[in-house]
């Protein structure tokens, strides 16, 4: 209770010694990583299937890394306190974003048109609806594109990680300032250039159609993949933190987890009932190819899992402040996440008759890519304190109470 | 200063305190003491002092829980009845139990029901409103909206006694310790 006194985390005790796992993680998973993504793109599978498993790999952990980004940004933008004694872990997901996104060059590489369809030859005879689009969608604007997204995603995340450890030799509160004087900008053109990468390499998939809402399903996914590493790492981590992180911090970002689960519904939801209410045929398609083939089970799976499960799941405070089932609710999340974008793009292959398996190369994507990103995720955890020990906001997110 | 009488209509007795971080202590003692008919009253909310004083998890959550789910099947059992039962209607081409249409209004219901359960149900429990309230005969009670900290034992908890609560109270620091009526 007592206002005088100010509670501080020494830097010390919250970097983690060059011996521990996590320093030693970068090499381990990184071998692993190169391993399985080699496995995947060296795979030959009708119709670039193995491509496209690696397309939805690298577009699962870039969502996450967006999402960190965003939550970073927003946070400075709206003055958060709570959240500093954890930003460090954010910030470590949130630099992998550039480097997620260069992952997918072996896809241009590698066969092009085989996953973009709208990119073969002759797919523009005798396709009108192509034809309209083709000012847009051709390949050397998406490339160009792909290179402001590039562009953006680099600045912003490599603006926002160094600041951050700037502060960490002055605690200077005007780093602070800056930070927040730029978030507003900055999420202006995250929310653009995430939008239109969605629209890009995956809605982009299935040409004929389209849909506003793709982009911000696409940022409710990734958003809540944030939160759910973010657990993951806090429970793993936390021991290493100076004791800046409590439960209430647990279920500060298991609310955040919980409230965007019900975000994903209500944007997938709303875009399935306009769809649904028109009825025009080159709209509805995307449905029915979602309920055919096997996929209704998945359509529905989605349903319960990403959104019913979590709803009532983690609606008790109990289950978010409780170690074991924040866990088991994050790991599940992130498989639904991965579900999702699985559902939302694996069906466009040939054509709408892409079938739901997940077989060796979707597998060794998700390792190959998984271990990549882990590789740099702990890389970026090692290489600063654990806490942002000199932020002028510490005290306030040390000293966090949630009922 | 304290009790100079006795009357034997007594509703409780009441302490003032001066500061949020006495106050915070003395609900301490008295949850410890085992008091259970008390309270504690204080200008602005002083964080943490449900935990000193005690106070178990609200209820409301489970009314609010249940009474946004009686919203969910009403609209759920509204709308079936209505498309498919009481007054069938083909509407562009869709099935009379079209769930995909249901879906706003099952929403909406959901929130209004729930958003209800939470207020009214945060009066039930609080017994609101309640036109008056012995306190108010206190006369020091008034700074209890201002800067001053109250806590009052009511004359029916099994462990209230006029003399030892009166000195229990003066023992936790208290300014002022008075009956009320």
């Amino acid at each position: 209770m007592s206002a005088h006194h100010t509670p501080s985390i020494a830097a010390a005790d919250v970097t983690l010694p060059s011996g521990s796992l996590i320093r030693k993680l970068p090499i381990l998973a990184g071998l692993v990583g190169v391993a399985g993504i080699a496995t995947a793109l060296l795979s030959h599978a009708e119709h670039g299937a193995n491509l496209w498993a690696y397309l939805i790999a690298c577009a699962f952990f870039l969502s996450i890394g967006l999402g960190a980004t965003f939550f970073v940004v927003i946070f400075y933008l709206s003055r958060g306190g709570w959240h500093i004694a954890i930003r460090r872990l954010a910030e470590a997901v949130m630099a992998t974003t550039p480097i997620m996104l260069l992952l997918l060059l072996p896809i241009v590489a590698l066969g092009f048109d085989e996953v973009y369809t709208w990119a073969a030859e002759h797919a523009l005879d005798h396709d009108e609806i192509l034809q309209a689009k083709e000012p847009f969608l051709n390949k050397g604007f998406f490339l160009a594109r792909y290179g402001v997204y590039l562009a953006i995603f680099t600045g912003i995340t490599a603006f926002f990680f160094r600041n951050s450890r700037k502060q960490d030799a002055t605690g200077d509160p005007m780093i602070t300032r800056r930070a927040q004087a730029l978030a507003a900008p900055s999420l202006a053109l995250l929310a653009l250039s995430s939008t239109f990468f969605a629209f890009d390499w995956l809605m982009s998939t299935d040409y004929h159609w389209f849909s506003t809402m793709y982009g911000v399903i696409f940022f409710a996914g990734g958003f809540m993949g944030n939160f759910a590493v973010l657990a993951i790492l806090i429970l793993m981590l936390r021991g290493k933190m100076g004791g800046a992180v409590t439960e209430h911090h647990l279920h500060g970002t298991g609310k955040m987890m919980w409230g965007i689960t019900i975000f994903w519904a209500y944007t997938s939801f709303s875009q399935f009932m306009l769809i649904w209410y028109a009825n025009i045929p080159e709209e509805t398609l995307w449905y029915e190819h979602r309920w055919e083939n096997g996929w209704a089970t998945w359509s529905i799976v989605l349903f319960v899992g990403h959104f019913l499960v979590p709803m009532f799941g983690m609606m008790s405070r109990h289950v978010k402040k409780f170690p074991p089932t924040l866990l088991a609710m994050s790991v599940w999340l992130l498989f639904m996440h991965y579900i999702d974008l699985f559902w939302q793009v694996k069906p466009n292959i040939h054509h709408g008759h892409g079938a739901p398996t997940i077989g060796v190369a979707e597998i060794a994507s998700f390792v190959g890519v998984g271990g990549v990103f882990v590789a740099l995720v702990s890389f970026f955890l090692g290489g600063a304190p654990l806490v942002a020990v000199r932020d002028p906001r510490l005290p306030e997110s040390l000293r966090y109470e949630d009922v | 200063m304290g009790a100079t009488h006795t009357k034997p209509t007594r509703w409780g007795v009441l302490a003032e305190f001066s500061s949020a971080q006495q106050i915070y202590h003395a609900c301490e003692q008295v949850r410890d003491a085992g008091f259970k008919k008390w309270d504690a009253y204080t200008p602005f909310p002083v964080h943490g002092l449900d935990k000193a004083q005690g106070l178990p998890a609200s209820f409301l959550p489970w009314i609010v829980l249940v009474v946004g789910l009686t919203g969910t099947a009403t609209a759920i059992g509204l709308q079936y009845w209505v498309h498919a039962i009481a007054y069938p209607l083909v509407i562009s081409g869709k099935p009379f139990a079209a769930w995909p249409a249901y879906v706003p209004i099952i929403f909406e219901l959901s929130v209004l029901f729930s958003a209800f359960a939470a207020v009214f149900g945060m009066l039930a429990i609080n017994r609101l409103p309640m036109l008056n309230h012995p306190l108010f005969t206190s006369e020091r009670f008034g700074r209890a909206s201002d800067d001053r900290f109250f806590i009052a034992i009511e004359a029916t908890d099994p462990k209230f006694d006029a003399d030892r609560t009166t000195a229990f109270l003066q023992g936790l620091g208290a300014d002022h310790v008075e009956f009320v009526e």
